[in-house]
């Protein structure tokens, strides 16, 4: 027990001073410095160099239809993935949630990809996907049809992307939901069943208000992982076919480190920022309103 | 006095950032003869076979000073350039560097080269030849030729005398012979690169094609890139991805590792690559298995790779690096140089090993190459090549993969390239 009660006093202090420091230096400082990037001429190969330049690098990318396709692809390739994980993800949870042989051997192997370093992942894709040899295509033509550049036609390679994607990031939506479902008590299932619900209508009426919350906070997650997601897009197609897969992610680093334009690349991450920023003041807002709602 | 956390933790932040930004520069650091260590980056320390000589003909230094030691920065090829650039904008990196020549106007002209006109002596520059000229910016050598690496097509015998094909010499012979593989022996008649997903590579061996047809990027210090000549060979180009006989989707290892396995009828490929694919193959030899000839283009224009070695201005070691690469245009060390860069043409007139040109009976024709060949750098655009670079290349993927047609293509990248100004 502290007896002074100066020292009881600045503790707290103490405590939060250490967490704070580490915000400060290495989440507050580059966040502002990168905002102060975007305003000057500033090059990768000398980054302290840059002279400002007021808004130019943000005039530019609002007079960019590049950058607006960018944007376009990053919402869709955004929309698309936590979708995607979100079904995937509830759909293997509900099936694992029940009692089967080989259960745990199953969850173990569906949760492989989450694990799996994402380079690898990539790697397995751009073989299953390849024109010539890959599985899928061999696959597309034992059905009758024609083979697909998967990754080399504009119409596709976004969705080969996305599918590569939700693949490697499912599993978690899948772990979240599975342990929202193992907290949904038993008698509830029993009094459903009693009142003679089945299935769909016990899930609908029952689980998915308990899953709601768990599917809110994975959405959101998911949400920001995927705008401003970068490894997996860049190995699979670094942007292409003709921009078919350019993120705003893939165009900061374009701009960073292959034309070594620091301040555009910042003006570029600005904009990133703002949207993950809008995305969730959107989510606890609607957080809010639900709560709300609940109390009345 | 209790020292206050947030303090001291905004002392060792603020003594951290100074001292990253204060880190290297200086003057040239210990005398030579006082030793060091000296890290030289190259992403061809991680080439099987040819790493491992290159590294021996360049550590041969530690005999002559053996108070010096060597130390290997490997960096793969895709991202050498975005990690040189983070560690030497952070005024780090190594001591010495090959760079690509793409890759040279920008870290010259932001002043992170040491300039090195003094670096060596009378008998060292008597050796040099004409390569080394495009090492300089403003008038000042910067750094000194490393390697030249050449193209030409060529192409695995077994397979083209399974298709009953003879070696094409024009691009008409060059899309006829390649369908002719594919239809009768399953596999790919011609691999070259075609996607944006290996954007640096792609620029030069792209460039082979314009180059090849009389064309070019720029002439006067003005953008040529929807010549006459460039639609041509951006047509040609479109014929062969659109042959049937092509791999596409396959990225450079992919289709340089199904030729290494007899599995690619021919390729335009450089010097380097070949030999990496062949020495030591059983499968397809260098010796007997390989036939190569130049470009069947028009023109005898042709690509090239050029490698430059220089050191780091913020390198602690200046005059230690200094001493290395006055030891490293020796006569001796450049026998051994040519030695592990057989196939290329290095800085310097030292000839391979005749058993190397022996067992490797195709790099003659490389090397014929190198008088009608340049590099891919925009002249006049030097700084901007890899903006130019990004904006050709999208319009070339829109003719390959949606059918563009190829002179509207070239013409809407030269407005977009003139308006960078």
């Amino acid at each position: 027990m502290i007896e002074n009660p100066g020292a009881a006093r600045r503790l707290p202090y103490l405590f939060v001073g250490g967490a704070a420091v580490y915000l400060v230096l290495l989440t507050a400082a580059p966040l502002l410095n990168g905002l102060w990037l975007s305003v000057t001429d500033a090059q990768l190969l000398n980054p302290t160099g840059g002279s400002f330049i007021g808004f130019q690098h943000y005039a530019r990318l609002f007079g960019d239809p590049g950058f607006y396709h960018s944007l376009y692809v990053t919402l869709v390739y955004t929309a698309a993935v936590v979708a995607g994980s979100l079904l995937l993800g509830t759909v293997a949870a509900v099936l694992l949630n029940r009692s089967f042989p080989g259960r745990t051997a199953a969850r173990t192997v569906l949760t492989m990809p989450w694990a799996v370093p994402t380079v690898a992942v990539s790697l397995i894709f751009v073989w299953i996907y390849n024109n010539d040899s890959g599985v899928l295509n061999r696959l597309v033509r034992a059905l009758g049809f024609d083979a697909q550049g998967w990754l080399t036609d504009t119409s596709w390679a976004l969705v080969a992307v996305t599918a590569a994607s939700v693949w490697k990031v499912f599993p978690f939506v899948m772990l979240v939901v599975l342990a929202a479902l193992q907290s949904v008590p038993d008698e509830l299932y029993e009094s459903s069943r009693v009142d003679g619900a089945d299935a769909l209508n016990t899930f609908r009426q029952i689980v998915f208000p308990y899953l709601l919350p768990m599917l809110r906070v994975a959405a959101l997650l998911m949400t920001i992982w995927s705008l401003r997601r970068f490894d997996i897009v860049w190995l699979l197609t670094q942007g292409g076919p003709v921009e078919a897969t350019n993120t705003v992610v893939i165009s900061v680093y374009r701009e960073s480190f292959i034309n070594s334009d620091l301040g555009l690349s910042a003006a570029i991450g600005a904009v990133g920022l703002v949207l993950s920023t809008v995305v969730t003041v959107a989510h606890f807002a609607l957080e809010r309103r639900s709560k709300e709602s609940e109390a009345w | 006095m209790r020292t206050r956390p947030v303090l001291l933790a905004a002392v060792l932040g603020t003594a951290l950032l100074a001292a990253t930004a204060c880190g290297g520069g200086g003057g040239e650091g210990k005398p030579a003869a006082e030793g060091g260590q000296l890290v030289f980056a190259n992403f061809q320390w991680l080439e099987p076979n040819r790493g491992e000589q290159l590294w021996k003909a360049v550590t041969g230094y530690q005999q002559a000073n053996p108070k010096a030691t060597m130390k290997q920065q490997a960096i793969t090829r895709k991202d050498y350039e975005s990690t040189l650039k983070t560690q030497m904008g952070a005024r780090g990196g190594p001591d010495i560097l090959v760079i690509p020549d793409t890759f040279f106007p920008e870290l010259a002209q932001a002043g992170l080269l040491e300039p090195v006109g003094d670096a060596l002596g009378p008998d060292e520059k008597g050796r040099l030849n004409t390569t080394n000229q495009a090492a300089t910016y403003k008038g000042e050598q910067l750094a000194y030729a490393w390697e030249n690496v050449n193209y030409a097509l060529f192409w695995n015998k077994k397979l083209l005398d399974e298709a009953g094909v003879q070696p094409p010499r024009d691009m008409a012979g060059l899309v006829a012979a390649a369908k002719a593989v594919k239809e009768k022996t399953g596999n790919p008649g011609f691999a070259v690169r075609h996607q944006i997903n290996e954007e640096t590579p792609w620029w030069i061996d792209f460039s082979n094609w314009p180059y090849g047809f009389g064309g070019g990027w720029s002439r006067d210090g003005k953008l040529t890139i929807d010549s006459p000549e460039n639609v041509a060979a951006l047509t040609a180009y479109k014929q062969m991805y659109a042959s049937g006989a092509m791999p596409v989707g396959d990225d450079a290892s992919t289709f340089r590792s199904k030729f290494q396995q007899g599995k690619i009828g021919m390729m335009i490929d450089n010097s380097s690559a070949l030999f990496t694919m062949v020495n030591g193959n059983a499968t397809v030899p260098s010796t007997s298995g390989v036939g190569a000839a130049p470009l069947p283009f028009p023109g005898k224009g042709s690509s090239r790779a050029s490698f430059f070695v220089g050191i780091n201005k913020n390198s602690p070691n200046k005059a230690l690096a200094k001493d290395w690469l006055k030891w490293f245009f020796s006569a001796k060390a450049q026998e051994t140089a040519a030695a592990a860069l057989g196939a290329s043409v290095i800085g310097t007139d030292a000839q391979p090993p005749q058993a190397f040109l022996s067992a490797n009976p195709w790099v003659p024709v490389f090397r014929d190459q190198a008088a009608g060949s340049q590099d891919a750098v925009i002249d006049g655009f030097e700084t901007k090549t890899p903006r130019i670079r990004h904006i050709v290349l999208q319009q070339v993927e829109r003719v390959l993969v949606q059918n563009a047609d190829p002179a509207a293509a070239l013409k809407q990248a030269q407005q977009e390239a003139e308006k960078l100004g």
